[in-house]
C-alpha cells in the first residue's frame, strides 16, 4: 500500500520534491551566478544552518552575514540576505577555507554603516585567530561607534569586546580554543553578553555616551575608527563567516554559536 | 612574510582607493617609504602594473603600526 505518508517521505528524498530553504535557494542562485555551484553536501549544510536560525528566531535579528563560500572575491562577498556585499579592499586571499587577510594591507569591508545598527548590536566571526598578541577581528571604535570591535588579548584567548569604549571597557574571560567562534551583543545600555567557543558571560559596563554616526562602514580584519573613517589594527586571520545584526539574547548568540560549528564542520572547515 | 608589489608615486595616485568589481585597491607607505601592495593585486588590477615593478618580501614590520 502507497500511503500519503511514504509519499511525502519519499517527496521530500527521494523524488526530487524537497525544496531547500527558500532564502538558501536564493543564496544558492547568486553564488551559482558569481561563478560556484554549491555541491549537494555544502547546500544541505547551508540549509540546515539556515533552518536551525529561524528555529530558534534568530534569522530576523541579523542584519547581514557573509558565509565566504566558494573560494573566490565574487562569490565570498555575497551577503546572504543580500542586504549588503563585501568590498575586499587590498587583495586578501581566497580559497575554500575562507578569506584570509595578511596584517598589513587587506580587510573586508561589509558595507554595513554604523547606522544601520540599534541600540543592541551584536556582531560575531568564526575562523582562525593569529597567535600571541592583540587582535582585533573586526568592528568599529571612537568616537558615534555604536557597534564596537570584537577581539582576543594577549597569548591567552580571552574575547575583548567593548561596546561602550568612551564609558568603560569591559573584557570577558578566557575562552578556548582561540581559533573558533567570538560574539559579543549589547543587551542593553549597560550589559554585553559574549559567546566564544567555551565561553558564555554576561558583564556589565558604564553608559555608553553619544550617538552612532553612519558616516562609515563595519570592517572585519581591522577595526575602524568612526569618527576618522580610519582603518587601523590590521591582522592576519582567516575568516569563515562573518555576521552583523541587532537584539540577539545570551541565548541567541549560543544558538549562533551551534548553528556555525555545525555548518564549519559540515564544510570540513571546522 | 609575504610578497609584495612596490609602486610608483603615479601609480599608486592612479589606483589607491579604484573598485574593481568586489575588490578595491589599497597600497600603503612602507616605513622605508615606497608604497606596497599585496602581490595578488595583479590578479584583480592587472591594468595597475607595467611589468616592470619590484617585487619584495615584506613583514608587518615594514608597515606603520596603525593602532587605535
Amino acid at each position: 500500500m502507497f500511503s500519503l505518508s511514504n509519499a511525502l517521505a519519499l517527496g521530500s528524498t527521494t523524488l526530487g520534491g524537497f525544496a531547500y530553504d527558500s532564502d538558501a535557494a536564493s543564496f544558492f542562485s547568486r553564488e551559482a551566478a558569481a561563478g560556484y555551484t554549491l555541491s549537494a553536501s555544502e547546500k544541505t549544510a547551508v540549509n540546515n544552518f539556515i533552518s536551525a536560525l529561524k528555529t530558534a528566531s534568530v534569522y530576523s535579528k541579523i542584519y547581514e552575514m557573509f558565509l565566504l563560500i566558494g573560494g573566490t572575491s565574487a562569490t565570498h562577498a555575497l551577503g546572504f540576505k543580500g542586504v549588503k556585499d563585501i568590498t575586499f579592499v587590498g587583495s586578501p586571499t581566497h580559497n575554500s577555507s575562507g578569506v584570509t587577510t595578511n596584517g598589513t594591507t587587506q580587510y573586508g569591508d561589509t558595507g554595513i554603516l554604523n547606522s544601520a545598527f540599534g541600540a543592541t548590536p551584536f556582531i560575531a566571526a568564526y575562523g582562525s585567530i593569529p597567535a600571541g598578541g592583540l587582535v582585533y577581528l573586526m568592528g568599529s571604535y571612537g568616537a558615534g561607534a555604536q557597534i564596537n570591535y570584537l577581539s582576543t588579548s594577549g597569548t591567552n584567548t580571552v574575547i575583548y569586546n567593548i561596546f561602550n569604549e568612551d564609558a568603560g571597557n569591559a573584557s570577558a574571560g578566557t575562552d578556548t580554543p582561540r581559533n573558533g567562534f567570538k560574539a559579543g551583543s549589547k543587551l542593553t545600555a549597560t550589559t554585553i553578553a559574549y559567546q566564544g567557543n567555551s565561553l558564555a558571560e554576561t558583564k556589565t559596563v558604564l553608559s555608553a555616551t553619544g550617538s552612532p554616526s553612519g558616516a562609515h562602514t563595519l570592517p572585519f580584519g581591522a577595526v575602524r575608527n568612526q569618527a576618522t573613517g580610519a582603518v587601523t589594527d590590521f591582522n592576519a586571520s582567516t575568516f569563515k563567516l562573518v555576521m552583523a545584526g541587532n537584539g540577539a539574547t545570551a541565548a541567541d548568540l549560543a544558538t549562533i554559536k551551534s548553528a556555525t560549528v555545525t555548518l564549519q564542520t559540515a564544510l570540513g572547515r571546522a | 612574510m609575504s610578497n609584495y608589489i612596490i609602486i610608483s608615486q603615479a601609480q599608486y595616485d592612479a589606483w589607491q582607493g579604484k573598485k574593481v568589481g568586489v575588490n578595491k585597491f589599497n597600497a600603503i607607505k612602507t616605513t622605508a617609504g615606497s608604497f606596497a601592495v599585496d602581490a595578488l593585486a595583479k590578479n584583480e588590477f592587472p591594468s595597475a602594473f607595467i611589468g616592470s615593478e619590484l617585487v619584495k618580501d615584506l613583514t608587518v614590520a615594514d608597515f606603520p603600526i596603525l593602532k587605535k
